[in-house]
């Protein structure tokens, strides 16, 4: 018994092994060849503007770092409010057909493929009503992969708060939108923590902005009606350019990616420990 | 069946009340009830009789389960509570749960004072902060709570939050107080204060108090009702049910024997 037991432990062990190898391996890479370019570039590198092609220099990646920020600040204003609706729609009529429709096309969007939605997207707001290559049409084609993200999130954050107070709110005769705060406030460790699950998803989504963001990346975006251009789309088309250095400014705008992404992990981590969803 | 025979004035009255929770004939013909005013009115019987469907009808907090379908009449003051808007008859009756529920994260201060503002009765800060007092000692939690009046609700102790939320309840001024098991889910000093409370209350307030203890029914009420698997089977003065019950089984309900 003791033999398989060893057994069971080795195999275990070595699965989980094999999983870290390739995160291990792929952050390794990144944080090395990052680290190397941005020691290079200075910091310098988070504001100035893409180099030219086959140069010495390496310039930077202000432009695509604007440029994301513009497209997730405006996806998260646009999906934040839907899904925090949506959400507190399907928890307190949750019996309702509504409800049960809602959250079942929530489990069926988060699972879509998300290049499905940049098409989808491009084709709507981008070709037929005229958006174009827009930062409102990439940052619509973000909110639409978002909210199912939040809305999730949100509706698991306000199970508990629905469960233990929503009668006690009710019997003290108050109107739905007041019940709706309560819950919303009580769950509120958890929304956060959807709203930046959310936020963390669209930062490094790449397919869907491939439709909906030029390939020029050499553009400040002033309106949320100018073209504009965003960090995953400017290293997938450096990395596989024949320039050195736009591979090198590649790696750069990786170990970026990486690190804000890794920022809003550890902020979710956060607000987890602070309360969030197991409350 | 026991009718009461005094002269007060009836709050509720309820005639042919029958409620289904899904395919289950929860209430079955509940008539001839009367909840005289300024009393405490204790409806008692075993698990699964309908003591707690019965107290849920009355706020109509019972329609939140979408099974529920309810026949008959519970009026209010004579006024047929069916065809009055629910948030309405919800700050005339107010409820507390057998479970304390207060909104944990909330202040113990705006657990209170959150109704009155988004209901707009209160608006004045001043006079929002006198009923918080009041009713925080009427419920003799004022010095317990005074000095942390800002800290989230869910810190206090079980028999503190219960003994919060009838303050909160309170604060509305409710013509009457549902009161489902409230002492069940407390330690055994907190239950005595808030039986203490009850006793107390009655002269502002009609309690309605369901309760499995019998004993407790015999303690605090004034009125007695007794329900049997949905049916009503008696109710009346406590005094009158506990000494001469007219049923068979109200009298083995009360020796323990049911």
């Amino acid at each position: 018994m003791k033999g398989q037991e060893a057994l069971i432990l080795s195999l275990t062990l070595a699965a989980t092994a094999l999983v870290f190898a390739p995160f291990f391996w792929i952050l390794g890479a990144v944080a090395y060849n990052g680290a190397l370019v941005l020691a290079k570039a200075g910091l310098g590198f988070l504001l100035k503007r893409p180099p030219l092609p086959g140069t010495n220099s390496l310039g930077g990646i202000g432009t695509v770092i604007e440029g994301s920020l513009l497209i997730v600040g405006m996806a998260m204003a646009i999906a934040t409010p839907l899904s925090l609706l949506t959400a507190l729609h399907i928890t307190l009529h949750e019996d309702s057909p509504i409800a049960k429709l809602g959250r079942a096309l929530m489990d069926i969007m988060v699972e879509f493929p998300t290049i499905v939605i940049g098409i989808s997207v491009f084709l709507i707001f981008g070709l037929a009503l005229g958006l174009g290559l827009s930062a409102l049409t990439a940052s619509i084609a973000l909110a639409v992969i978002m909210i199912p993200y939040t809305t999730i999130q949100a509706v698991e954050a306000m199970k508990i708060p629905k469960e233990v107070v929503y009668e006690a709110a009710v019997a003290l005769g108050l109107r739905e939108g007041h019940v709706a705060k309560i819950i919303l406030t009580e769950g509120k460790g958890g929304v956060i923590t959807g709203v930046l699950i959310g936020m963390a998803k669209i930062f490094g989504e790449t397919a869907p902005l491939l439709f909906t963001t030029a390939t020029s990346f050499d553009i400040l975006a002033n309106s949320p009606l100018s073209p504009v251009s965003a960090v995953p789309v400017l290293i997938f088309v450096y990395a596989f350019s024949p320039y050195t250095n736009w591979q090198e400014v590649a790696w750069g705008a990786s170990l970026v990616l990486s690190l804000i992404v890794l920022g809003i992990y550890i902020a979710v981590r956060l607000s987890l420990s602070k309360g969030g969803l197991r409350e | 069946m026991v009718y009461v025979s005094d002269s007060k004035p009836i709050v509720i009255r309820v005639e042919r009340l029958n409620v289904w929770l899904g395919r289950v004939h929860v209430l079955k013909d509940v008539s001839g009830l009367a909840i005289p005013r300024n009393s405490v009115f204790a409806i008692m019987g075993p698990s699964g009789s309908g003591k707690t469907t019965l107290l849920k009808t009355f706020n109509r907090i019972i329609e939140l389960n979408r099974d529920a379908r309810v026949e008959g009449k519970v009026t209010l003051d004579g006024e047929d509570i069916f065809s009055m808007d629910p948030v309405v008859l919800r700050r005339r009756v107010g409820m507390v749960f057998q479970q304390p529920n207060p909104f944990p994260h909330m202040s113990i201060y705006d657990n209170i004072a959150y109704a009155l503002r988004a209901n707009g009765i209160v608006k004045d800060k001043a006079r929002l902060r006198e009923i918080v007092r009041s009713v925080l000692e009427q419920v003799h939690l004022w010095d317990e709570v005074n000095s942390r009046l800002n800290s989230p609700a869910g810190k206090l102790s079980g028999g503190q939050q219960q003994r919060l939320v009838i303050a909160r309840a309170l604060a509305l001024k409710p013509e009457v107080l549902l009161m489902d098991e409230p002492t069940s889910m407390v330690d055994v000093v907190n239950a005595r204060k808030i039986e203490q409370l009850i006793t107390e209350l009655r002269r502002s307030i009609t309690i309605v108090l369901v309760t499995h203890n019998p004993q407790q029914a015999m303690r605090i009420s004034d009125y007695v009702a007794f329900l049997y698997d949905g049916r009503l089977i008696e109710w009346g003065p406590t005094k009158i049910v506990f000494s001469t019950p007219s049923n068979k089984l109200t009298e083995m309900y009360v020796m323990g024997r049911v």
